[in-house]
């Protein structure tokens, strides 16, 4: 397949990292889940978007180090468990208020080993979820949201820019209280949030000012209520087909029935939402043949781990020493084929003036 | 195009209008500059425009304003995008997108315009604006020229008629306010828009207007072509008052005009000697000082003395390390190498004044500032009243125009009694008379023994008050003698009088005064 020169659609990719997140959460097998881990970060590597690189291992660092406290709490605070005893830590006495939570003491293998699952399959999901945003700019996803949900889009995009500035402002600050050196203790407090608050109302009002001389937020139609009703209950029905499929408890066929539903309902009561609104989008991404691929193969992947928990529990759950399962790691390897086909980005225009024409 | 008829509003807050019984017209195409001393309400002229005022701000209205055709009394803000292009005070505080080209986008999207057509727009705006090479830049990173025009150019994607531009050069150095005038004034020729500026600093946007506005502190408004309002106005540009001065009838606006009436005046002036600076002893030096952030250098390698008893001007483009040379002077910033050794007490007023502020009354300010230094209480009061008589003890520190906050601000920190005092951009916001009363405060602080520095964009506030100039680029200190020498040596900082009188080295309209005596 040829290669053209765009971008992929933002939530193409976040459907893929998502659906891997969802895969990765069904099993404890680590093996399969360090599997996912390489597959997340060779997309990175051949996708990411320019500055990729350094918001995805800031997440992997997150994960690792919540995969720590994961191990360490085990260590610490689990304890009881059988097995062989792996650790002898000195146990603390607790007051009798406190049975049941046992400090130090006797660790077992198995108590390690535990922590070890669950805090992987916890950095697992980080790490995609990272993934989604190495590939894709969460920003460029808001600027492609319904039209009727423009208006939340843009406060997150403000928010977003208005943060540094903040910052910054309160640098300013901070050092300019060193001017004034306050004595009184119970001023020096007020002394620094004062100028700050004042400077984050002004730039607030000055940005409202500039927004509505922009157009933003032009006198809308009547929203009627079923639309409303329709929009939020399909929200709601989502949310909860999301919850039903990642527990896996109930079975997946209530999950997707609901998750479906709640789809159709929010897309058409979106849609007749945004009727009203006549704001339109700039350079709007596109949805193609490429975005259907990567959303499928995300897809695929999550059906197929799914499918195999089903017939095969013990698959993905080993006990022992952990071996990857064949299947499974067959489909999450699957996972990779968009390294082969999905289009890697528009040269930046300052590579293309660069060009000889 | 504009219409104000009988036009006075009256905010909330205040007893007395604001602006009252309006009567003037906006001719199509034309450049229109609104001017008056601070406060005086040119920017609520600017906002009746749109319908900012009263539909945003609040205020009782009476009379009306026109504009295309179409009643500002029954329309709001945002349904008048399409009509007036609106760029406020601080463009950067009013972006909206990450980066440049979407910035300009972001009206037509709130237009609802399809995407061919605006693709097409951003476009063509990148280059009438002169910004192409900045499309993939983050908002963020834009120096203050570059962003005053990426604010123009975000308005002018919709196709309005009419441009609003409140004091859009207040904040840029010479040659930066110098490109966004250009930019301004190829619209008005080439596309026919009708502009309205409103600006402080006269000499740098008379030569360009057709039409001049004035107002008055009392509301009352002037409206005309430029060379009948200059010859009642109270404000006026240095080239202006230099015609007065000397009885030249027709006034001169430009620079260009009053030079051939200059050749008879200059006959028989010589060229007076350039004295040299005549101040105490160094109070404080800095010695090869160089201050990085990451892997930019701010000051690199700077070696200077101040001297009681004088008066420096520190100049240079935005980000040429003077406000890091001053926050190191005064001591919390430690230089990455070199050393500021000084041998007395120093106060500064930072470039934003308010982040010094933050009580509930000018009184309170000043008991605070008075507790803090060990003073007794009215010291700082009473330095108040020197700077700037008549503030209401009472009046919150945020109701205060630019000039009274910057009072505020100096009292304080002339209340530990400093030996030098450092100013960074004093002078924005300020009108003449309010830059002539610090020109006089600041002389008498020189005349107390202190050593005062400051920087600014201002050329003609920098002949008035100092005696030495610094002139710094990338940096690095790249000329430094009187000002005499410095201000007439570059055309770009040359103040208007010195361009009329070259080669004589006269920088103000008193020395001109003072040359024919």
């Amino acid at each position: 397949m040829n290669r053209p020169l765009r971008r992929l659609h933002p939530a193409a990719w976040w459907i893929w990292a998502l659906f891997l997140a969802a895969a990765a959460s069904r099993t404890t097998d680590v093996l399969l889940l360090l599997i996912i881990i390489a597959v997340a970060g060779l997309m990175v590597y051949t996708h990411g978007a320019p500055g990729g690189g350094r918001v995805f291992r800031i997440y992997v660092l997150v994960a690792l180090f919540v995969l720590t406290v994961r191990v360490v709490f085990r260590i610490v605070i689990g304890g009881g468990g059988v097995g062989e005893v792996a650790l002898n830590l000195p146990e603390l006495s607790v007051p009798d208020w406190a049975t049941g939570i046992r400090i130090g003491g006797a660790v077992t293998w198995n108590e390690i080993v535990m922590g070890l699952t669950d805090g992987m399959r916890l950095g697992t999901l980080i790490i995609c979820v990272g993934a989604a945003n190495a590939l894709a700019d969460p920003r460029r996803m808001l600027r492609s949201l319904p039209r009727a949900l423009h208006s939340i889009g843009t406060a997150v995009v403000v928010a977003i820019g208005l943060a540094p500035q903040l910052v910054a402002s309160t640098l300013r600050i901070r050092r300019a209280s060193a001017l004034r050196s306050v004595k009184s203790r119970r001023l020096r407090l007020r002394r620094l949030l004062a100028p700050v608050i004042d400077d984050a109302m002004d730039r607030t009002l000055a940005l409202a000012l500039a927004m509505e001389t922009r157009g933003f937020g032009r006198p809308l139609g009547q929203r009627s209520g079923w639309v409303f009703a329709l929009s939020a209950g399909g929200m709601l029905l989502v949310a909860l087909g999301v919850f039903l499929l990642l527990d896996g408890s109930a079975g997946s066929r209530p999950g997707v029935l609901m998750l479906a539903g709640g789809l159709v309902a929010a897309a058409i009561g979106l849609r007749a939402a945004g009727r009203h609104r006549s704001v339109t989008t700039y350079r709007p991404e596109q949805w193609r043949a490429h975005e259907w691929g990567v959303a499928l193969v995300g897809f695929g992947v999550f059906a197929a781990i799914t499918l195999i928990g089903g017939l095969d529990p013990g698959s993905l759950h080993p006990s022992g020493v952990p071996q990857p399962p064949l299947l499974a790691t067959l489909a999450v390897l699957i996972a990779a084929s968009p390294v082969l086909f999905a289009p890697t980005g528009a040269p930046s225009s300052r590579a293309a003036r660069l060009r000889p024409s | 195009m504009i219409r104000f008829t009988d036009y006075s509003i009256t905010y909330s807050t205040a007893d007395i209008p604001t602006l009252s019984h309006v009567d003037m017209g906006i001719e199509e195409g034309h450049l229109c500059l609104v001017t008056g001393p601070t406060g005086s309400g040119k920017s609520t002229l600017l906002g009746a425009i749109n319908g900012l005022v009263p539909h945003f701000t609040g205020g009782r209205v009476s009379g009306s304003v026109v504009v295309a055709g179409r009643d500002i009394r029954d329309t709001v803000p945002g349904a008048m995008a399409d009509l007036v292009g609106y760029v406020g005070q601080d463009p950067q505080r009013g972006f909206v997108a990450e980066t440049v080209e979407y910035e300009l986008a972001y009206g037509m999207e709130q237009a609802g315009l399809d995407p061919a057509t605006m693709r097409a727009r951003v476009e063509e705006t990148l280059d009438i604006i002169g910004i192409a090479h900045l499309r993939d830049k983050h908002l963020m990173d834009l120096s203050g020229g570059e962003q005053q025009r990426v604010a123009i150019g975000s308005v002018l994607t919709v196709h309005p008629r009419i441009l609003v531009l409140d004091e859009p050069t207040s904040a840029l150095d010479p040659a930066a306010a110098e490109d966004v005038l250009a930019a301004v004034t190829r619209l008005v020729h080439d596309m026919g828009l009708t502009v309205v500026i409103a600006e402080h600093r006269l000499e740098r946007v008379i030569q360009h207007a057709d039409q001049v506005v004035l107002i008055e502190r009392s509301g009352a408004v002037m409206s005309g072509d430029p060379r009948s309002v200059m010859e009642s106005s109270s404000v006026v540009p240095p080239v202006v008052e230099l015609g007065r001065a000397v009885g030249w009838d027709p006034l001169p606006l430009t620079v260009r005009d009053a030079r051939v009436r200059a050749r008879e005046l200059q006959e028989g002036l010589e060229a007076p000697p350039v004295e040299p600076i005549v101040a105490g002893p160094v109070v404080a030096s800095a010695e090869r000082v160089s201050v990085t952030y990451g892997r930019v250098v701010a000051v690199r390698d700077v070696t200077l003395d101040l001297r009681r008893g004088e008066v420096t001007v520190v100049m240079g483009r935005n980000g040429s390390g003077k406000s890091s040379l001053f926050w190191a002077l005064q001591g919390s910033l430690r230089p990455d190498s070199g050393a500021v050794a000084a041998s007395g007490t120093v106060g500064l007023v930072p470039q934003t004044p308010a982040d010094l502020l933050f009580l509930g009354s000018v009184e309170a300010e000043c008991d605070q500032a008075d507790t803090d230094a060990g003073q007794d209480s009215g010291t700082c009061r009473e330095l108040l009243d020197e700077i700037a008589p008549g503030i209401p003890r009472d009046s919150h520190p945020r109701d205060l125009s630019e000039g009274q906050r910057l009072a505020l601000v100096l009292a304080t920190q002339l209340v530990a009694r400093p030996d030098i005092v450092l100013l960074d951009e004093p002078t924005r916001g300020l009108d003449y008379a309010a830059k002539e009363s610090l020109t006089d405060v600041l002389h008498r602080l020189a005349a107390d023994g202190k050593a005062v520095v400051l920087s600014t964009h201002d050329v003609e506030f920098a002949a008035l008050v100092a005696d030495r100039a610094v002139v710094m680029a990338e940096g690095e200190v790249v000329a430094d003698g009187p000002v005499s020498g410095i201000l007439t040596g570059t055309p770009l900082f040359a103040p208007q009088v010195a361009r009329v009188m070259a080669p004589l080295p006269l920088l103000t309209v008193r020395q001109v005064e003072e040359a024919i005596a």
